[in-house]
């Protein structure tokens, strides 16, 4: 295991990528790529939702660069057991008016993990397919870091950061 | 570990950040942490401070999210619902 989480049990690899762009001394924000495809969960979700809604786009982001930089990924910032109660699937809150959803994975005040989402146009998440989905992975990506966690794979450390054996170059987009 | 500063999109979007929504957001998270720090203080959890305050889950929750810009007069209920001085930011009392 290098910077990955394996699960044979979950036919499932992950990767984590940091984002820089709001990981301050507060709070440390990565996402994750699945099954080596090409795009991280929260790359693909921001392509997804860039030319419907760049205005919820850029106020979660300002929300998560605030949380990033001064007041670290608090409890209350987001809508808590988006999942089930043994997985750390949370949900980033965003204006009461606003209907972009972006499901993440929260460990303390320090670390979060950010997966897809899209628009919550139905009651409960699971009604909606594609929210349903983007959960229900999510919940299999926190069983996977859980077992990493637990075999000292993957160390979170007091700053946050979510810590492995190898380094590896940075991501290039094109 | 990979990072993520080369993708295009989101660092489009980053750009189009000003300081002032910056400053706008922290203010309403940071007036949002006061509170939900004074709740735990007083031994209560937000549902249960709601509860009190004769107000919905629904609206504390809200509150405390640090999306909206919660009244003037609200924080000062909270405040005496509580029965403490909650410091927040000195600027919201200009």
């Amino acid at each position: 295991m290098s910077c990955n989480g394996h699960s044979q049990k979950l036919n499932m690899t992950i990767e984590f990528l940091k984002l820089t762009q709001f990981s301050g001394n507060k709070a440390r924000f990565y996402t994750v790529v699945v099954n080596g495809e090409e795009e991280s969960l929260y790359t693909k979700f921001v392509k997804e939702n860039l030319e419907t809604h760049p205005n919820e786009l850029r106020d979660m982001m300002t929300r998560m660069y605030v949380m990033g930089h001064s007041q670290g990924a608090r409890e209350p910032f987001f809508k808590m057991s988006e999942g089930t109660a043994s997985d750390n699937v949370v949900a980033l809150y965003d204006r009461p008016d606003k209907q972009l959803r972006l499901y993440c994975l929260r460990y303390g005040n320090t670390t979060v993990v950010l997966g897809g989402g899209g628009i919550k146009t139905t009651r409960t998440y699971q009604e909606s397919p594609q929210l349903y989905n983007s959960v229900k992975l999510l919940q299999r990506i926190s069983a996977i870091i859980d077992e990493a966690i637990k075999n000292k794979d993957i160390v979170i450390d007091e700053e946050g950061n979510i810590i492995c054996e190898q380094i590896l170059d940075d991501y290039e987009d094109d | 570990m990979k990072t993520t500063k080369k993708d295009k999109n989101i660092n489009a979007l980053m750009e189009g950040i000003t300081l002032i929504n910056v400053q706008e957001t922290e203010m309403r998270m940071e007036i949002a942490a006061c509170l939900y720090d004074a709740i735990i203080k007083c031994g209560m959890t937000p549902h249960s401070f709601a509860s009190r305050l004769g107000i919905s889950n629904e609206i504390i929750d809200l509150w405390l999210s640090g999306t909206i810009d919660i009244p003037t007069e609200s924080l000062y209920e909270a405040e005496s619902a509580l029965n403490t001085d909650i410091k927040f930011p000195s600027s919201i009392y200009v």
